[in-house]
């Protein structure tokens, strides 16, 4: 077995928010989860997706990657409690989800009929106190609804997720990003939005 | 003859040997000789013995009544219970009635009501469910409590006992009470000590207090309740310095097993007591009114007879009904189910909210009922698959979901071993756990739909490129719906990447998922 470099240890700190240096001060409960994409991660204030908050993905049609851009959170979500899909647009297919690490018993996919449920359930989840990650795709919203799944997110100390294929969005939202893909079919992701930053990188993503 | 007997002998275990009953008074007892120390496994019982149940059950019946209830034996009616009033004048049960009437002009007799006994003796046990868990009920008039467990709660066993006679005295009773080791043992104190309320804290002071007894605590028929005074055994000490054989032979077998009974050498069955596995509240609307929340306190006060009635009967529900009655037309019937069994006032009430809230109400509600048809025991770990261990917190969630979306609303993935792709992917099922290595799509389509094809190339809004493939799928000839696919990955002109096949069979391309 040959000793770790300082490069793979550093690889490892940064990936893994549970490791710190026993030299360092006392670790700080990160406020950050790893977003998968070393690219992303090192794009967006504090390294990482927000842990508490909403984050908005705009994206022109299903299919661009913007869900595969959450699969790494949600399947570190997933291992360390529950978490919820709501009204995704097709019937999500658990081998895939499952290829991605992501424990399908902690899973659990919402099918709701109209908006005022999908929201009413993305709230309900957001405030259990005990969801890792919800995802939701809500269709209509109005402003004040995104405003209270703010509230939900941050008494809940959880993070939501509101996919946005109609390219409408909200103000007051944590983080906005863009999801694209170009003729070659690589994947962009733009920081539309971040709070702790003015930058509006655009990275390309592996998915 | 009559004394060579050694007291050991009294402790020998009984000749034959029984396997005992679940709850029995000696399961822990059994002792070798000499009897065994202070042993934390005892079991304690207190027996109440309500001998003026016969009267008590007439709703106006009061101790200064000169009342008896009166039981007909064939032709003869004789007296069966008599109240302290007209016991003191020389009436006693077993004399005719009309003799009693001789004895006490102007005295009120009343038909015995046995049923309306049997209903007051099970409604006690429930009452006495709140003292101990073990409650027994032997009828016509006697209940058995276990309280060596819950005792300490109410100070000790002398505390309880006092607690219980008071709490039976509220409710308009009087009880002969008694606490010892073996049941038996506590009824025959109990019958003995009218007034005094022994209560034994020591095994070893059992045979002691038993023996100083009158033989006519002794369950025998009279005639040999009769010749047990006439051969001069007084007491059961009397009894207990008898050869063992001599005393079967002469008075039966039956007495020796009453008297190990009570020594707790020989076990006596007690079946539990089991409270009634439904559960009705009606609840009447101060106002009609169709408006939910006018109707959830109304709700709320029946679902809170509901959670004590199951806190006093360590119970839970899983589900209940709550029947919304209207002025002149059928009631509405709202079932609320839960993820697991609960007594939570709050948990129940707020799943009501949540179905009332969805329900269409076609008139003002009069008022309402709750029912539980089934109350479960109330287990700690009881969970599902839906529940990820170690958070209530979510299983409340996960509940007011099914409450307000539907059970089919609320969905858990699994994966199936099946190479046919819409196999491998299950909903509310158990998971296999194993899934392909190869690519598969975040989206699957509820049905494969057709592409349309040019130059024998598929289109979808434009030309389709190829990134993957082909994958050759080709399974399930053995159950009639076996599939022969080439797969592929194509990326169409904005970007999004498919999953389409070209079925071999069928020559044609089907769009059949989205990678996301």
């Amino acid at each position: 077995m040959t000793a770790p470099t300082p490069d793979t240890v550093d690889a490892l700190l940064k990936a893994n928010p549970a490791l710190w240096r026993g030299g360092a001060m006392p670790a700080k409960e990160s406020a950050v989860i790893p977003t998968g994409f070393a690219a992303l991660d090192a794009a967006l204030p504090g390294g990482g997706w927000p842990k508490v908050g909403i984050i908005e993905v705009l994206h022109t049609q299903h299919g661009l990657g913007e869900l595969s851009l959450f699969l790494p959170a949600l399947a570190a979500g997933s291992q360390r409690g529950p978490v919820a899909m709501i009204a995704p647009p097709q019937p999500l297919y658990a081998p895939a989800l499952a290829q991605a690490g992501v424990a399908l018993d902690a899973l659990i996919w919402l099918a709701t009929e109209t908006d005022k449920d999908t929201a009413w359930a993305l709230e309900t989840a957001l405030r259990s106190q005990a969801c890792q990650l919800a995802i939701a795709w809500p269709g209509r919203l109005r402003p004040d609804a995104v405003r209270r799944l703010q509230v939900a997110a941050s008494e809940g100390k959880t993070l939501g997720v509101l996919m946005r294929p109609d390219g409408r969005s909200a103000p007051n939202v944590h983080l906005r990003l863009r999801v694209e893909r170009d003729k070659a079919g690589q994947c962009w992701a733009t920081i539309d939005k971040a709070r702790g930053s003015h930058a509006r990188p655009n990275i390309a993503l592996p998915c | 003859m009559l004394t060579n007997l050694a007291q050991a002998d009294l402790f020998a275990p009984p000749e034959v040997a029984k396997p005992l009953p679940p709850g029995s008074a000696v399961a822990a007892i059994a002792p070798p000789r000499p009897p065994a120390p202070q042993n934390t496994l005892h079991k304690q019982w207190l027996c109440l013995h309500l001998a003026q149940l016969p009267l008590e059950v007439f709703p106006h019946f009061e101790p200064d009544d000169a009342v008896v209830v009166t039981q007909a034996a064939g032709p003869r009616v004789l007296v069966a219970c008599v109240s302290p009033a007209v016991a003191d004048q020389g009436v006693q049960a077993g004399m005719t009635a009309s003799a009693a009437q001789g004895l006490v002009p102007g005295l009120q007799l009343c038909p015995r009501d046995e049923r309306a006994e049997q209903r007051r003796l099970h409604w006690l046990a429930r009452w006495a469910s709140r003292f101990s868990s073990w409650v027994s009920v032997e009828p016509p008039n006697t209940l058995y409590l276990e309280v060596a467990g819950s005792a300490r709660l109410f100070g000790d066993a002398r505390e309880l006992q006092r607690s219980l006679r008071a709490g039976l005295g509220a409710h308009g009773h009087s009880a002969q009470s008694a606490v010892a080791h073996t049941p038996r043992g506590a009824l025959w104190l109990a019958l003995h000590n009218t007034d005094a309320h022994p209560c034994i804290d020591k095994p070893e002071h059992l045979p002691g207090a038993i023996s100083a007894l009158p033989t006519a605590v002794l369950d025998l028929p009279p005639q040999r309740a009769h010749r047990l005074t006439r051969a001069g055994l007084r007491t059961l000490g009397d009894l207990l310095r008898m050869p063992r054989d001599g005393l079967a032979r002469r008075y039966g077998q039956n007495l020796l097993q009453q008297l190990d009974q009570a020594l707790g050498k020989a076990p006596q069955a007690l079946p539990a007591f089991a409270p009634p596995q439904r559960f009705t509240a009606n609840v009447d609307l101060p106002l009609p009114s169709a408006a939910v929340p006018r109707i959830l306190p109304a709700a709320e006060h029946g679902l809170k007879q509901l959670c004590e009635h199951l806190r006093a009967h360590d119970r839970a529900v899983d589900r209940y009904i709550c029947l919304l009655f209207h002025e002149g037309r059928p009631a509405t019937r709202c079932a609320v189910g839960l993820r697991t069994a609960s007594r939570s006032l709050p948990r129940l009430l707020q799943l009501l909210g949540e179905h009332l809230e969805r329900q269409a109400l076609p008139a003002e509600v009069v008022g309402l009922r709750i029912e539980a048809l089934k109350l479960l025991p109330l287990a700690v770990n009881n969970r599902d698959w839906i529940t990820p261990p170690g958070d209530d917190d979510w299983l409340a969630t996960v509940e007011r979901w099914q409450a307000r979306l539907g059970d089919d609303a609320v969905r858990r993935l699994g994966t199936h071993a099946d190479h046919r792709p819409e196999r491998a992917s299950t909903v509310n099922a158990t998971d296999a756990g194993c899934w392909p290595q190869s690519l598969r799509p975040l989206y699957l389509l509820p049905k494969p739909s057709p592409l349309q094809v040019h130059n024998n190339l598929p289109i979808y809004g434009g030309p389709l490129t190829r990134l993957h493939g082909p994958e050759r799928i080709e399974q399930g000839w053995w159950d009639g719906t076996d599939i022969s696919r080439d797969y592929y990955i194509l990326r169409d002109t904005r970007g999004a990447r498919l999953w389409a096949y070209q079925d071999r069979r069928r020559l044609g391309w089907w769009l059949q998922g989205v990678f996301a």
